[in-house]
């Protein structure tokens, strides 16, 4: 097992390599020079000139890459054209509420999902599955700021269960942040559900029909144990590849969410700096998001080996 | 001898979109404690369906529906619940499959596997009932047990995962054990191993079996009794040696000759029984044997034959039994075998 995940560590290195290069390439083959968008309409192409003198602009391609890689080591990602701050204090104070979000939504969207999968599996065919199916439909065609506007209605304005929108931070209690985004991490998580759904059904359904719950049946084993220890333990593997991707998504995809119920987050300020042209953010979020999935794959994969022993064996 | 098990007029049949179909029907026989019962047929011809039906393996919420008597000693099966029927399951009859491989659960070990049996039927503490699983691994010819027990499924060989799934079933000491074409997914001589096995099994722990194959060789080596099955009907019943010496079904015969001898010159080609088994929807009116029967007549196609003694040991469902309504030329069966 050792063995295995330290196997894993090192095989992300290659893979943020690559990431990072065709950032670094994608980023340079945008038309236009950063100096010129810091400098502004007024700016002099003496003043261009030497402004990417300063910012290491005109040097080769290859030692520009390095000297942004190392630079990122230090924890330098540059400095945001926007607001003259820091990329990294800017990006990490916006991706403490997409983690949180993100969690809350992920929790909400499995405990959701997956028990119903198992009960729509178990009683295929009868009233109870084709409920889970049209529900898991509604979830799917749904579009999710109509979902979060709804919740918004309901919950925030007329019943004052939940604020309407804003975040606060884990700083000023758990409780207030918590209710800060449970109508948006219900509306994120229950797109995520559906298809979650739809997912943990057609694994439990194939296991449900294999040779050893025929056997565990034969030994006795109790209905109940047999769907939530055999077959739940045998599509664990489609399952939690189904909440390693929603984590990404919503690491990275909760732009709309974030923009209905205002939270600062990093759907957010990514479309905004696109909006902005501050490369250096747009940059930093693209890195830090490639990130998240190579380390969610990492971990996915780590679980697998948990979950099934056959893959700790290759 | 005392009867283990009862089946009477066993119906089982299938919900499927083109209608019910009958997949067992009007299966009557019974096994004696600590007998082997073999039942042979083709593929499809409901061997499987009814040794299933006995434990009740199928979905019943909206898949199967059975009809007629299943009797363990005087306890009506198809009576009970789920709940007591859980309580048969693995504990008073065991069940052992054809693939072990599928059949084993790939994400829990060999111990837990046999494990989780005993401690469903029996009050055991957690350690004891490693210690009895251990013993059932020792029990069933697999060296080093304290290994194995850790192990998955898929690190043992073929013929080592088969015992393990024997011993699953006999941990808790069954009166009766199904073995469902235990040998097939097997090479020969692993077959004759896990075959040696059972029939030993059998006669240490006078636990009946009931062995469901298509191989008749394995049945005359090492069952008392033999049921002939045929799309959902015994078509022939009786005394293993009573059938090997004299089948009276046509189908019987055709199986018999169908096993290649080794006084058979190369040459000749290896005897066959003509066509298929018909799908289900597709049951012929008459004997359900009579599209394929060499030697069916007007009355096979059109009147059902019953399943009637020809001796006290011996049934056979065919209207020229034993030289009845004029009888069929069993030489000629044999000359056109070759």
């Amino acid at each position: 097992m050792q063995k295995f995940i330290v196997r894993r560590l090192l095989s992300v290195i290659p893979v943020l390599f690559v990431v990072s290069v065709v950032i670094f390439t994608l980023l340079k083959m945008v038309p236009g020079s950063p100096a010129a968008t810091l400098l502004g309409d007024l700016a002099t192409a003496d003043d261009i000139a030497k402004l990417e003198e300063k910012m290491g602009l005109n040097r080769p391609l290859v030692e520009q890459y390095f000297i942004w890689i190392g630079n990122m080591f230090h924890g330098d990602f540059g400095i945001s054209t926007a607001g003259g701050e820091p990329v990294a204090s800017v990006v990490f104070s916006h991706v403490k509420p997409t983690i949180s979000l993100a969690l809350y939504a992920l929790i909400i969207a499995s405990v959701i999902a997956i028990p119903m999968g198992m009960l729509a599996a178990k009683n295929k065919g009868t009233g109870i599955d084709h409920g889970v199916t049209v529900l898991s439909l509604a979830g799917i065609s749904l579009p999710s700021f109509l979902f979060g506007l709804f919740l918004m209605l309901i919950f925030a304005v007329k019943l004052h269960f939940f604020p309407v929108s804003g975040y606060v931070e884990i700083s000023r209690g758990l409780w207030p942040h918590i209710k800060s985004l449970t109508l948006p991490a219900v509306a994120l998580g229950f797109m995520n559900a559906a298809l979650m759904m739809r997912m943990t059904r057609s694994a439990m359904l194939e296991v449900l029909g294999s040779d050893y719950i025929r056997m565990a049946k034969a030994k006795g084993v109790r209905n109940f144990v047999i769907t939530t220890k055999h077959a739940l333990r045998n599509s664990l593997v489609t399952i939690i590849t189904m909440i390693g991707q929603s984590a990404v998504q919503m690491l990275a995809g909760a732009a709309v969410i974030e923009s209905l119920f205002a939270i600062p987050g990093l759907g957010q300020l990514m479309v905004n700096s696109i909006g902005r042209r501050d490369y250096y953010v747009i940059q930093a979020i693209v890195l830090l998001i490639a990130l998240f999935n190579v380390l969610i794959n990492m971990l996915v994969d780590l679980l697998y080996g948990v979950a099934d022993p056959r893959v700790r064996a290759t | 001898m005392e009867r283990v098990l009862q089946i009477e007029n066993l119906c089982t049949e299938f919900k499927t979109e083109r209608g019910m179909l009958k997949a067992v029907d009007g299966v009557s026989f019974e096994v004696r404690e600590g007998e082997m019962l073999g039942i042979v047929g083709e593929s499809g011809c409901g061997k499987s369906v009814t040794s299933q039906s006995i434990l009740r393996l199928y979905d019943e919420k909206s898949f199967v529906r059975y009809t007629g008597d299943v009797r363990f000693h005087d306890e009506s099966l198809l009576a009970l619940s789920e709940k007591q029927m859980e309580s048969v399951r693995g504990a008073k009859i065991s069940m052992v499959f054809q693939d072990a491989l599928s059949s084993l659960n790939p994400v829990f070990t060999v111990g837990d596997q046999i494990m989780e049996a005993i401690l469903i039927h029996q009050k055991r503490t957690k350690a004891e009932a490693k210690e009895q699983a251990i013993e059932m691994l020792n029990l069933v010819g697999i060296p080093d047990p304290g290994r194995r027990f850790h192990q998955y499924p898929f690190e043992l060989s073929g013929g080592m995962r088969q015992r393990v799934m024997i011993a699953v079933a006999l941990a808790c000491h069954p009166q009766l054990l199904i073995a469902d074409e235990p040998t097939t997914a097997l090479d020969v001589t692993i077959q004759a191993q896990i075959m040696d096995l059972i029939v030993d099994m059998n006669k240490r722990l006078g636990m009946a079996v009931m062995l469901i194959t298509h191989d008749l060789a394995v049945v005359a080596e090492t069952c008392d009794r033999l049921i002939v099955m045929y799309l959902g009907q015994i078509v022939e019943e009786g005394r293993v040696e009573d059938i090997f010496d004299h089948p009276m079904h046509p189908y019987t015969m055709g199986l018999m000759n169908s096993i290649p001898k080794l006084d058979t010159a190369k040459a000749t080609r290896l005897y066959q029984i003509n066509g298929t088994v018909p799908l289900l929807n597709q049951i012929p009116v008459g004997c359900r044997f009579a599209p394929r029967c060499p030697y069916a007549t007007d009355l096979c196609r059109e009147e059902m034959p019953e399943l009637s003694q020809v001796s006290e040991t011996q049934g056979v469902r065919c209207h020229y039994r034993n030289g009845r309504n004029g009888g069929f030329v069993q030489e000629r069966l044999e000359y056109e075998a070759g």
